[in-house]
């Protein structure tokens, strides 16, 4: 749940990047860092494991400011993959405002995405969110490699649920702003309806999304 | 949704502070860190090492000047500062001001001061200042992670025992569970035994029933030879003396004439002295009572061949095996031929009453019904111990045949009573009942659609009560 202090003018939103191991959550943290002006955002926090796997979470924290002095924080979270650590995804989950959904687009990682996406249904009932508004969405990254899943078939698959759906190379940097974007697009929309933002808080969208220029 | 309850409740809070706030200056800078640093700091020329929150009050301040101002000149800083680093001299100090930030936001103004007492000083307090910040900033990213991560794990940590207890729970019910049904097969099995046993017991018995029948079939057929060429002879004999009895009459009634008309008392003494002997012989003898109980005693053996017979043939219908086919018979003549079989059992203490109603034919199994018969009676008669009464009546009702048979005996306990129907319950002595006689009654009544109870006070007596429908399906 988004935080605003109306006091001292401070709105903090929470993303959290989920999806199954090795899809590329971290990679898309690490990407935006670089893109990202870096008077707009802080360190990338990782929590260096043996391996490259996440362990616990990595935090990238954004900040923007809009014309009406509103500083918007957004912090950006990434999940462990592993299916062992469905506490720690739990835990992360907790109050979030928005979540990106890192599928693997490699057609031997089919299984695994959908086991992943249950995984956050169910860990989202568990903390309390109500899955049906949560801003939502979705990218197939690893849109580089051989065997992978085809684009029309992706927007198919999804076509009934109205989520957005994004392709990405995250690696080489590719779709990873649109996703972002994209995401910042969805839980604006739904925060406007909380909180009243665009006339209530003088927030707009273009102000919101700015958080994300390069 | 009890699962979701607590977490919301109890470690919400906990990750609101952790993951979703940004924790103050006191969490993230201890105090003895900057005591730790401030020590070495006093060696390379700094006299004060401060940090204010981010209004200016106080939060840590190591002076090693001894001069009283250091405090009151802290205190004015925050006014004249603002986010960007700044060097300041006031009086005979060179003071350096920098904004701790942690998550876009100032935490907190690091300040440490130099005397103005060498040129350089300014130079070396910058470079000073800005190893200062860096480490600060690195303890201070430091200890935000590790709260994050502990924060988690602790979470994670309570989450794993959770769902490991709520599995161990489960395992417990599940166990619980495999162990009602062992108990329920534990019990399954022994009732089964206990049919199988039974089962048994009945082919036993009706092993036993058919051994004793074929003997008796034997015995009977051996028997019945030579009781037949008795009967026949003593019915013989029984003409034989009753011509003989004639005969020995006239002989007899003509010597006595003879003796009292012709004969004078000296005309011949020889045969006066036979006849005396006759006379003699005759009042020892007594002819009369020898001819008159001859005819008796044959009288009484042909009586006690046709009880042979009776018997032989009562035993060969009790317990003749293959012969256990439905038949219309009479209620009555089935209970006196029992009677006939256990008679030797019943005639010395037991008085018979018998009241039989005028019974129509019942379609039964007759051999089966006997058994029942027997079993209650000699049951009864060794209830009564050394006198007593056996009352058996017989009614006919519109749809069904009443047996009452009743004694004087001793009765059953009100423990026994419910139990006297189950197989091997017996209150007689080791050896002496099976305990199947009145479970093998109860048996062949419920076989006949019939219904046996028993009524009984300890000391005065007990009545069993059967029922047996016309329509009994058999």
């Amino acid at each position: 749940m988004a935080e605003l202090q109306t006091s001292e003018k401070k709105l903090t939103v929470k993303i959290v990047y989920y999806g199954p191991a090795l899809s590329g959550k971290t990679t898309n943290l690490m990407q935006l860092h670089d893109i990202i002006l870096p008077r707009k955002r802080g360190e990338l926090m990782t929590l260096e494991t043996s391996g490259d796997r996440t362990l616990f979470f990595d935090l990238l924290p954004l900040m923007g400011k809009t014309s009406e002095g509103y500083k918007i924080k957004i912090k950006l979270f990434t999940v462990p993959g592993q299916v062992a650590h469905d506490a720690t995804r739990k835990a992360v989950l907790s109050r979030t405002d928005g979540v990106v959904f890192v599928a693997d687009s490699q057609l031997t990682q089919s299984v695994n995405n959908s086991i992943s996406f249950e995984n956050l249904e169910k860990n989202a009932g568990r903390v309390g969110i109500d899955f049906d508004t949560l801003p939502l969405v979705v990218q197939y990254n690893k849109r580089d490699l051989k065997d992978i899943i085809d684009e029309k078939e992706v927007r198919g698959l999804w076509k009934q649920t109205h989520i957005p759906v994004q392709f990405s190379t995250a690696i080489h940097g590719q779709g990873v702003k649109e996703t972002f974007v994209s995401v910042l697009k969805e839980v604006y929309r739904n925060l406007n309806q909380k909180l009243n933002m665009e006339s209530g808080l003088k927030i707009t969208e273009d102000e919101f999304l700015s958080v994300a220029n390069m | 949704m009890e699962e979701k309850e607590k977490f919301n409740q109890t470690l919400m809070p906990e990750i609101a502070d952790h993951l979703n706030d940004s924790p103050g200056l006191d969490k993230l800078l201890k105090h003895n860190i900057l005591k730790d640093i401030s020590l070495d700091l006093s060696g390379l020329g700094i006299v004060f090492l401060s940090m204010t929150y981010p209004d200016g009050k106080l939060y840590f301040i190591s002076d090693f000047s001894g001069d009283r101002r250091v405090t009151e000149l802290v205190a004015k800083f925050p006014g004249i500062v603002d986010s960007y680093d700044k060097t300041l001299t006031i009086d005979d100090m060179i003071i350096r001001i920098s904004p701790v930030i942690h998550d876009f936001e100032i935490i907190g103004y690091l300040i440490a001061g130099m005397k103005k007492e060498v040129s350089d000083n300014v130079e070396t307090l910058f470079h000073m200042g800005n190893l200062l910040l860096k480490i600060v900033n690195f303890y201070i990213s430091s200890t935000y992670k590790m709260n994050l991560t502990s924060s988690i794990h602790t979470l994670v940590v309570e989450d794993t025992y959770e769902e490991l207890q709520r599995q161990n729970d489960l395992l417990k019910k599940s166990e619980k569970q495999y162990q009602e049904l062992v108990k329920s097969l534990d019990e399954e099995v022994r009732k089964k035994a206990e049919e199988i046993k039974d089962a048994n017991t009945q082919l036993m018995h009706q092993d036993k029933m058919a051994s004793i029948g074929q003997l008796a079939a034997g015995v009977a057929h051996e028997i019945n030879n030579p009781v037949g060429f008795v009967k026949s002879n003593l019915s013989t004999m029984n003409e034989y003396c009753a011509e003989f009895t004639k005969l020995i009459k006239g002989y007899r009634q003509f010597i006595h004439d003879f003796y009292a008309t012709s004969i004078s008392k000296d005309q011949n003494k020889a045969l006066e002295n036979e006849f005396e002997e006759i006379k003699q012989m005759e009042q020892t003898i007594d002819p009369d009572y020898l001819m008159e109980d001859s005819m008796d005693l044959i009288k009484e053996s042909i009586e006690g061949t046709e009880r042979i017979k009776k018997i032989v043939s009562d035993l060969k219908d009790f317990a003749h095996p293959g012969e256990d086919t439905p038949t219309h018979a009479n209620i009555n003549e089935c209970i006196d031929s029992t009677l006939n079989i256990i008679w030797n059992e019943l005639k010395y203490k037991v008085t018979l009453v018998k009241e039989y109603g005028n019974l129509p034919m019942l379609y039964c199994y007759p051999r089966q019904l006997n058994q029942v018969f027997m079993n209650i009676c000699i049951n009864a008669a060794h209830a009564i111990e050394k006198k007593g009464e056996i009352k058996i009546i017989t009614k006919a009702y519109e749809n069904h045949q009443e047996i009452l048979i009743s004694d004087t005996g001793s009765g059953i306990s009100e423990e026994h009573i419910s139990r006297i129907f189950d197989p091997f319950f017996t209150t007689k002595d080791v050896g002496k009942g099976t305990g199947l006689g009145l479970n093998l009654s109860y048996n062949i009544v419920k076989k006949h659609m019939g219904d046996i109870r028993v009524e009984s006070r300890l000391n005065k007596g007990t009545t069993f009560i059967i029922k047996l429908p016309y329509e009994n399906h058999l």
